[in-house]
């Protein structure tokens, strides 16, 4: 009875700590939340009034639909983006995937080892001859621009192509001998037994995507086709003024997707970085 | 059907490649092919492709002479050896807390998490206003504990490439503290069993068998978030715009600037391949070292 006493007492003065710690690590964004109901004028106050006596509910409507470009339409682009890559991805990924683990043809290595040798190199070493590419292919300011190039994911593809060893031929071969392709096996066999692979990997594609500052930057000049998250940025320039309410509410609208994606789907996320997904 | 299998499967194998292997070419193998040749050209966009000249090694030898350049690395650096050691040490310290037994595991998990999955615009907004000297919450906070001078950070050539080191820190831990965690659980628990009953301390288990068998964990940690390091960009391209007076320039800020406000396509590319020629020799001078230290 007494161990047991000390075990609990053990327990919650570790949880407090780490409370306390996670006070200090969630801060900004309690402020972000803040300064998001905040009138301009109540922002930056001394003490920081954590709790807005007014709450400025309309900080929202106001951002979600008003000026010349509403953050509406970037959340949406933001949302088309994403769920396009996210899906391409999924696609063309699993496919090559599959080619990698389970079909045994000519260069299968070779080809392997030069997509690999890529992921060494920094992606500004090609930012100029994609930025190029793009107008040449007439995609400059177009969503296209981001979401074509995302598809080709070399991280996702390695990550499947690990899940994808896992699965025995055994079970695959037994359906060869009836005389069904790969097409069949990998539709019907290999993709609905590896839903976790997928899932983790198709969270890893939907955060990149989302969160990508990059690309939107240096592909997308008018403001109509702005993802979210290069949105954000114009709120701290509102007639010369910086507006750190509007920023605030905008980075909150583009956090809630995220916030509500890790909710429902942790612990694939988790287990997907954990295990190949080292590189974001 | 006279084909063979081997044939069928070449096909076949290729076919479900092909849309990788578009990719690959369009985006990847060629634009690096195309990098490397013109950075040792002098080609701009406003002359064009028809201007176009060769000039040898002139790109990295102005390079070497140019200030930006040098400070870029300079600050590369310096951001590098204080971000990654810091964010690591704090991240295990976390993860070790962590996996203790406590209440609320997993929403603590993710509180810690959440700076990392924030987007890189609104990470820096946020710390914009955080670090604003005159009346932003941290100096708030400063001035009410009774420190007179505040630091001015972001605003000021001294404290500004601080403040962009505490904000990566702050975005990184999340995501080296879920590796660790993930080792962590890895570890057999008889191990620390056997250790107790040796009289082993809380200390000496965590020295003796916790960091060992971490260290592969780590060795990755060092690899990844140095090469996330150096390609540091979103947080000062909003935040500071590499000031001021260039405190908080950074190699890909320059790549960034030479590239899409100079139209300078040859001296970005040049700057480029130095990064990668960083990155590289870095990345294989711990896996040299790795030896050493990482126990298997």
């Amino acid at each position: 009875m007494r161990y047991q006493n000390t075990l609990i007492l053990k327990k919650a003065f570790l949880t407090l700590v780490i409370a306390l710690l996670s006070i200090i690590m969630l801060f900004p964004l309690a402020w972000m939340l803040s300064a998001s109901l905040k009138l301009p004028t109540k922002v930056f106050t001394s003490p920081i009034e954590w709790i807005p006596k007014n709450p400025q509910w309309s900080n929202f409507s106001f951002v979600w639909s008003s000026g010349e470009v509403p953050f509406s339409r970037n959340f949406l682009n933001s949302i088309i983006v994403t769920v396009i890559s996210l899906f391409g991805t999924l696609i063309v990924c699993s496919m090559a995937a599959y080619a990698f683990s389970k079909i045994s043809f000519k260069g299968n290595t070779v080809v392997f080892l030069l997509y690999l040798a890529t992921m060494m190199i920094p992606s500004q070493v090609t930012l100029v001859p994609r930025f190029m590419i793009m107008r040449w292919l007439h995609l400059s300011d177009t969503l296209m621009a981001l979401i074509i190039p995302s598809v080709f994911n070399i991280v996702a593809m390695f990550t499947l192509r690990q899940s994808f060893n896992s699965i025995p031929n055994d079970i695959l071969e037994s359906v060869w001998i009836d005389g069904a392709g790969h097409l069949r096996t990998f539709t019907s066999i290999v993709l609905p037994m590896s839903g976790p692979a997928l899932i983790s990997a198709g969270i890893l594609a939907f955060v990149r995507s989302w969160n990508d500052y990059m690309n939107p930057l240096i592909f997308i000049n008018s403001e109509r086709k702005f993802t979210a998250t290069l949105a954000i940025k114009n709120y701290l320039n509102v007639d010369g003024q910086p507006r750190y309410d509007l920023a605030m509410t905008a980075s909150i609208i583009s956090l809630i997707p995220i916030i509500v994606l890790f909710t429902l789907v942790q612990k694939y996320y988790f287990q997907g970085i954990a295990t190949t997904g080292m590189k974001e | 059907m006279n084909m063979t299998q081997r044939t069928r499967n070449t096909i076949v194998g290729y076919l479900f490649l092909t849309p990788s292997l578009i990719g690959y070419v369009v985006f990847l193998a060629f634009p690096i092919v195309f990098s490397l040749i013109i950075s040792f050209t002098n080609w701009d966009l406003i002359s064009g492709l028809k201007n176009i000249k060769f000039v040898g090694f002139d790109n990295f030898i102005k390079m070497y002479r140019d200030v930006n350049v040098t400070k870029a690395l300079k600050n590369n650096i310096i951001f590098a050896v204080t971000t990654v050691p810091m964010t690591i040490f704090i991240a295990l310290f976390f993860a070790v807390l962590l996996n203790n037994k406590i209440y609320c595991k997993r929403m603590f998990r993710l509180f810690y998490f959440i700076p990392y999955i924030t987007s890189i615009t609104a990470v820096s907004v946020v710390w914009l206003a955080m670090f604003n000297p005159s009346s932003g919450p941290i100096n708030t906070i400063l001035r009410s504990i009774g420190v007179a001078k505040p630091p001015a950070w972001i605003s000021s050539p001294h404290t500004a490439l601080l403040s962009i080191i505490i904000v990566s820190i702050w975005m990184g831990i999340g995501f080296c503290m879920v590796l660790y965690l993930a080792a962590l659980q890895n570890i057999p628990v008889s191990y620390y069993e056997a250790a107790e009953l040796d009289g082993t301390t809380e200390l000496g288990k965590f020295i003796h068998i916790t960091l060992p068998l971490l260290s592969s964990t780590t060795f990755m940690l060092f690899i990844t978030r140095l090469i996330t390091s150096f390609e540091v960009f979103g947080i000062i391209s909003v935040m500071t715009g590499g000031g001021p007076v260039k405190s908080t320039t950074v190699l890909v800020y320059e790549i960034y600037i030479q590239s899409f406000q100079y139209y300078k396509f040859g001296y970005a590319s040049a700057i480029a391949w130095l990064l990668f020629f960083i990155i590289f020799t870095v990345t294989v001078l711990q896996w040299v070292g790795q030896k050493k230290w990482v126990h298997e």
